[in-house]
């Protein structure tokens, strides 16, 4: 293309770990042109945000670049002094990351730190600098620019701050804006609202943007073209319609399969086994050990990219099976008639509280003593075998009212009812067994596993605490692995060797194991791929037919929650908006923030 | 931030209120009889009554807590039993005395720590960092009561014979003097704590030079100088600050200890007189001095604290 402003050619990365090159992207080549958003997709593993850091020259120490050209129009970056990587920087090319929190200098006003950038590359007036930076800031729609212009990012939201980053960004005029997970870290309305700034912006300043994500919902609303990265191999690269729409590779009809769809219209499908980290895996296809479609060539050659149809490339060596519609399978039926009307856990007027701390001796005196209510005045009821969801954004309080159940935070006011129970009068051998009935499965596994011990103990160690016998409880503990899908040859492994949804089926069997009335599940996909994600949720609902224990999930992601939950609460600041059945609630919402929840949710 | 800094001084005063009734109902338990250390062994029945009278020994123990602590407040420490003179004469000379010991310390520390570790942390690995690394590691493995005599040993005894081993000249009689006088105590005192204090800059700095926002200001196309000047040093030494603050506090409890080795007149050796003659009413007064300027340390460091974190204010 003539206006080719960022141009990739043949780019392999590798990392040097221990005197071995192991690969992270190998012959990437793409163009972007100015106006044009280029979104990348890829999930852990994939070597996305290396791209980035490849282009910004900014690689850890132990990083190679065999082979590749990176040119920001005619100029080659890969062989920049330091002194010329310093003008480029910021000057022609931006980049932008995931939390903006991090990004921005914690005790400096972020009005300075956007005016820093423009005096650094252009030749202008302090005075010039600061009009400039609040016109910006008028620009990504930060409100009251002069007042905010002073402020310290802690004064700022989230979303506020990422605003700050693009402005911060596009006032030095780059030519090549670079984004590594932009909204990943924001609630979903507002990444609604970035996503669609970013959008405009680009279009507004003939922008050659790179979106890096591993959401494809997010991506789907800005970009042109989508690249689709697997294990640091180029799959496919085609016009965003084409790529979403009519996938002509296996692994991004996969991954699109993975996806939990808000209406329900089908299953979530995982994509079995793991990424390949192997230093060979380029000598095959590196999609070979979890692709439906394999056959004898792909386990011998590496697929050359195939150009498909109207500019779709692909990196398969078979043309795409055209999905069968009726192929897929019925949709899994949840819902357990409810035996009884009782409820297992009920909450009434609960108020949460948490006391405001200072450093060192501030704050234990009585009038330093400050109080936090985090949620106020919730009821509700969770039915035996039922699936509650609750689900709100950061801050709504739903992680407190999971702490309150389970013991670790004091009830303000109000009380909670297990099993017809008052909790707070509950007696010490009551206490025991309620905490044996209620179990909890937390977004990172690894803080409630113990790094040091053997994952088939770990498992063992609530029947132990239950007073069995050891050969009961490794009994019960392989009985349960199994179960969730992990074979014998993970019995004696530690938790570090283990991958991330691994680690989760291993903390989900731990809560499993000893036969729960209640299980918590505190967002337990969130820090999980895609693909991998899935088949979380598949072993969830499984368990949840096979078991009848009670779920109470507490989620920010309301397609997730629609895959498993059968009743919803929509908590905002603390204080519960609506609450119901879910496909009531989802069809026709009744509170003005539901409605907003649900339109900011993004889907494919 | 006025309010905080109120806030804070209210609860230092509560919290040296404490410590005051902690060191009087302390006290009370010393073995000894105020009586008896005045008047001497020999002292007849009638003349030790008569003093407890007149001391208020006889009186209840919160009575007489109430009068000291009120007679404080009106800068009122008593009267020193063993060298009979009022105690806030005394204590002024030598608090003073000691103050330049502490602050000299401070300052020294200061000046040798926070460059070293800036300077190692930017040149980590390297051979710069290699050697402060273990020079400071020595710093702080050798207790200071052992260092002391190690120093008058080497530069104040034959052969070399440079300096003063004991003693104070104030700075007003001769300032040359009273620096050669400082030189041991102070160096004696600041090697544990410039060898804490510059590990404690390196990992500051490295913190920082590892975060999110440097990397945002080197992408931004800022030279590795401005970065390190505006986005390094301010994030990177906040907590520095802080801890050489509380360090105060902690500087005035090593003085008791080195005050002795070097003979300086300080109150931290006036303690120990004071403990050695069972002088209780100098003994209460040393002490809270003592505890006065751990509190107002900690509150220094609070206040430097959240100047330098906006977060906080
Ligand atoms: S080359 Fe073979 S293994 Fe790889 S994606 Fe195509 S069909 Fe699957």
């Amino acid at each position: 293309m003539a206006d080719t402003v960022l141009s990739v050619r043949d780019l392999s990365i590798e990392f040097d770990v221990g005197g071995i090159a192991r690969p992270a992207v190998r012959d990437l080549s793409f163009d972007l042109s100015a106006g044009e958003v280029l979104g990348i997709v890829g999930e852990s593993g994939s070597g996305k945000s290396t791209i980035l850091f490849a282009i910004m020259r900014y690689l850890a120490d132990n990083a190679r670049v065999p082979n590749g050209s990176i040119r920001v129009g005619t100029q080659e970056l890969l062989t920049l002094s330091r002194r010329e990587l310093d003008h480029f920087r910021g000057n022609r090319i931006a980049m932008i990351f995931q939390d903006p929190t991090g990004a921005l200098n914690p005790s400096m006003r972020v009005g300075d730190q956007i005016a820093e950038g423009i005096l650094r590359h252009q030749t202008l007036t302090v005075a010039e600098a600061r009009a400039k930076t609040m016109s910006w800031m008028a620009r990504v729609q930060l409100e009251t620019p002069k007042l905010t212009y002073a402020k310290f990012p802690h004064e700022l939201s989230g979303g506020q701050r990422q605003r700050v980053m693009i402005a911060l960004a596009l006032a030095m005029e780059p030519d090549v804006l670079l984004m590594d997970e932009p909204t990943t870290a924001l609630d979903a309305v507002v990444q609604a609202h970035i996503l669609e700034l970013v959008r405009t912006l680009a279009v507004e300043e003939n922008l050659a943007l790179v979106f890096v994500t591993h959401d494809l919902a997010a991506i789907a609303k800005v970009a042109d073209r989508i690249l689709v990265l697997y294990a640091g191999e180029l799959m496919e690269n085609g016009p965003a319609n084409l790529v979403l729409n009519n996938p002509s590779h296996p692994y991004t009809q996969a991954l699109l399969k993975a996806m939990p769809k808000l209406d329900w219209s089908e299953p979530a499908l995982a994509i079995p086994g793991m990424i390949s980290e192997a230093v060979d895996r380029f000598s095959a296809c590196v999609f070979v050990d979890r692709c439906a479609q394999v056959k004898e060539k792909c386990r011998t050659t590496r697929p050359k990219l195939e150009p498909r149809r109207n500019g779709v490339v692909s990196r398969c060596h078979f043309q795409p099976f055209k999905p069968k519609l009726s192929a897929r399978p019925p949709r899994v039926e949840i819902s357990i008639p409810v035996k009884d009307s009782s409820s297992i856990l009920q909450l009434n007027n609960v108020t949460l509280e948490y006391p405001l701390k200072g450093v060192g001796l501030s704050g234990f005196l009585p009038w330093e003593a400050k109080q936090f209510q985090a949620v106020r005045d919730v009821s509700f009821n969770v039915p035996a075998n039922g699936a509650l969801a609750i689900v709100g954004e950061s801050g709504s309080g739903k992680s407190t009212i999971a702490r309150a159940i389970l013991g670790l935070m004091p009830v303000a006011r109000g009380t909670l009812i297990f099993g017809g129970e008052d909790i707070a009068q509950f007696s010490r051998t009551r206490l025991r067994e309620f905490r044996q009935m209620v179990q909890i499965a937390f977004q990172h596994p690894t803080s409630s596993l113990n790094p040091r011990k053997r994952i088939l103990h770990q498992v063992a160690r609530p029947v132990l605490l239950a007073g069995q016998t050891r050969d009961a409880g490794l009994q019960a503990a392989e009985e349960m692995l199994s179960a969730v899908g992990l074979n014998a040859s993970f019995h004696d492994r530690m938790p570090a060797s283990l991958s991330g949804g691994q680690l989760q089926r291993v903390a989900i069997a731990r809560a499993f194991v000893s036969c729960p009335k209640l299980l918590i599940l505190d967002e337990p996909t969130t820090a999980l791929d895609v693909s991998v994600q899935a088949g979380i949720l598949e072993l969830l609902v499984e368990l949840k037919l096979n078991t009848g224990c009670t779920f109470l999930l507490i989620s920010h992601d309301l397609a997730v929650v629609r895959q498993i939950a059968q009743d919803i609460l929509v908590l905002k600041g603390g204080v519960v908006c609506e609450t119901g059945d879910i496909d009531q609630v989802f069809s026709n919402p009744q509170h003005e923030y539901t409605k907003t929840l649900l339109n900011a949710a993004l889907q494919v | 931030m006025l309010a905080k800094i109120i806030s804070r001084s209210v609860t230092g005063l509560f919290t040296l209120l404490m410590v005051s009734l902690v060191i009087f109902v302390s006290t009370q338990f010393l073995p000894g009889d105020a009586a008896v250390t005045l008047l001497g062994d020999n002292a007849t029945e009638e003349a030790l009554s008569h003093l407890r009278e007149e001391l208020g020994l006889n009186e209840p123990a919160v009575t007489q807590y109430l009068r000291w602590v009120g007679g404080i407040v009106q800068g009122d420490f008593g009267v020193s039993q063993t060298l009979g003179l009022p105690i806030g004469t005394i204590l002024g000379d030598r608090f003073i005395a000691s103050l330049q010991l502490t602050i000299l310390t401070i300052l020294v520390a200061a000046i040798v720590a926070i460059p070293l570790g800036v300077l190692s942390a930017i040149g980590q690995g390297s051979t710069i960092d290699r050697t402060v690394l273990s020079i400071s590691y020595l710093g702080i493995s050798i207790p200071d009561f052992v260092f002391g005599p190690l120093l008058i040993v080497a530069f104040a005894l034959p052969p070399l014979a440079l300096l003063p081993s004991s003693g104070y000249v104030p700075l007003s009689d001769d300032p040359l003097a009273w620096l050669r006088h400082m030189i041991l105590p102070v160096t004696a005192l600041t090697a544990v704590l410039t060898a804490h204090l510059v590990r404690q800059t390196r990992s500051g700095m490295l913190e920082v030079l590892k975060s999110d926002y440097v990397r945002t200001a080197r992408l931004k196309g800022l030279p590795e100088r401005q970065v390190l000047w505006r986005h390094c040093l301010r994030n990177g030494l906040a907590t520095t600050l802080t801890v050489l603050a509380l360090d105060l506090g902690f500087v005035m409890g090593s003085i008791v200890v080195i005050e002795e080795v070097f003979a300086y007149p300080g109150i931290g050796r006036l303690t120990v007189f004071a403990i050695g003659d069972r002088d209780i009413p100098l003994i209460q007064a040393t002490t809270l001095v003592i505890a006065a300027t751990f509190v107002v340390a900690n509150i220094l460091a609070d206040i430097a604290h959240s100047m330098l974190n906006p977060k906080l204010e």
